[in-house]
């Protein structure tokens, strides 16, 4: 952090792929659709980097930065009166090889769509963060500012709401759920 | 509880899910636009605030540790009051002294200067010492 303070491209680049996917999750979390989570993702990184100095410890970057992810999120709901449950426009790149695996992936994940548009930011959150960005149980509760057990009960409450909307899911292409 | 439950399925809502190269344009996106911030942050000059502001961190809390230190060197070993018992020994040897009234310039003489005591004595005139007749 203290070398992209001094402008140093290769540690703000450092920076940016450690926290890109987390910074997306967080920012999904918040908006519930892709294009503004990338928006959001983005800016806040280089919000961040314009404040570089307001960070004191280095330590504490990434609660810091996901602050900053969380604020832009949601003031951009804020302004643009997003409603709650609206779907997620989101496009797969064409080209890819496997339409039909595609066509799975992409109704899978307007099913986990929906089903995350019923928990709340925080469960919404601390499922992406734990069971897509892979942060333990400490690091989610140290950066959202929470006991670890606050952030487990929220996890375990999110998990049982999306198994209860959405029955036994398995991702396309995948052998099942990853312990 | 989480423990012991299964990661919830969630892959497809990674963007690069269905785009093994998402990240990768993200991360470009994000360099080019910050390239004007951080060519600025290259440019700032060097100022002798600024090394003093980046080290500060550093300095303040081990400038305080070391005053400490300094502090606890620098006590004197004796307090003020028994300086002043024992410089007061002139007083009470021209005046009518009780043992009452030397306890504590005794007590004083444990922990300060014996020297000091007998040097104020053997200084004193003796024609001026109680009980020593000229």
């Amino acid at each position: 952090m203290r070398r992209a303070l001094a402008g140093e491209a290769p540690a703000f680049s450092e920076l940016v792929t450690r926290y890109q996917r987390a910074a997306y999750l967080v920012a999904y979390g918040v908006t519930r659709r892709h294009e503004d989570a990338e928006d959001v993702a983005q800016e806040a990184f280089l919000v961040a980097l314009e404040r570089l100095e307001e960070c004191r410890d280095p330590d504490r970057f990434a609660g810091w930065f996901t602050t900053i992810v969380k604020n832009r999120a949601r003031n951009l709901l804020r302004r643009e009166h997003l409603r709650e449950g609206e779907p997620i426009p989101f496009h797969a790149p064409s080209g890819l090889p496997g339409p039909e695996r595609d066509a799975e992936r992409a109704e899978l994940r307007g099913r986990l769509s929906e089903a995350m548009a019923e928990l709340s930011p925080l469960q919404r959150e601390v499922v992406l963060l734990h069971d897509l960005e892979g942060w333990k149980h400490r690091e989610i509760a140290e950066r959202l500012g929470m006991p670890s057990g606050t952030v487990r009960s929220h996890l375990h409450f999110a998990r049982r709401r999306l198994r209860d909307l959405l029955g036994p899911t398995q991702e396309p292409g995948s052998e099942g759920s990853k312990p | 509880m989480s423990d012991i439950e299964p990661r919830f399925p969630m892959g497809s809502l990674d963007p690069a899910s269905g785009d093994p190269r998402y990240w990768e344009r993200f991360h470009d996106r994000v360099m080019k636009a910050a390239g004007a911030e951080l060519a600025r942050r290259r440019a700032l000059p060097l100022t002798v605030s600024g090394v003093l502001l980046s080290w500060s961190r550093l300095l303040v809390p081990g400038a305080a540790a070391a005053a400490v230190v300094a502090g606890l060197f620098l006590i004197p070993p004796v307090d003020q009051e028994e300086f002043t018992h024992l410089f007061a020994v002139e007083d009470i040897l021209r005046q009518e002294a009780t043992m009452a009234d030397l306890a504590p310039v005794f007590l004083a003489s444990e922990t300060a200067s014996d020297d000091m005591f007998a040097i104020s004595v053997e200084w004193f005139p003796a024609a001026e010492r109680p009980g020593v007749r000229p």
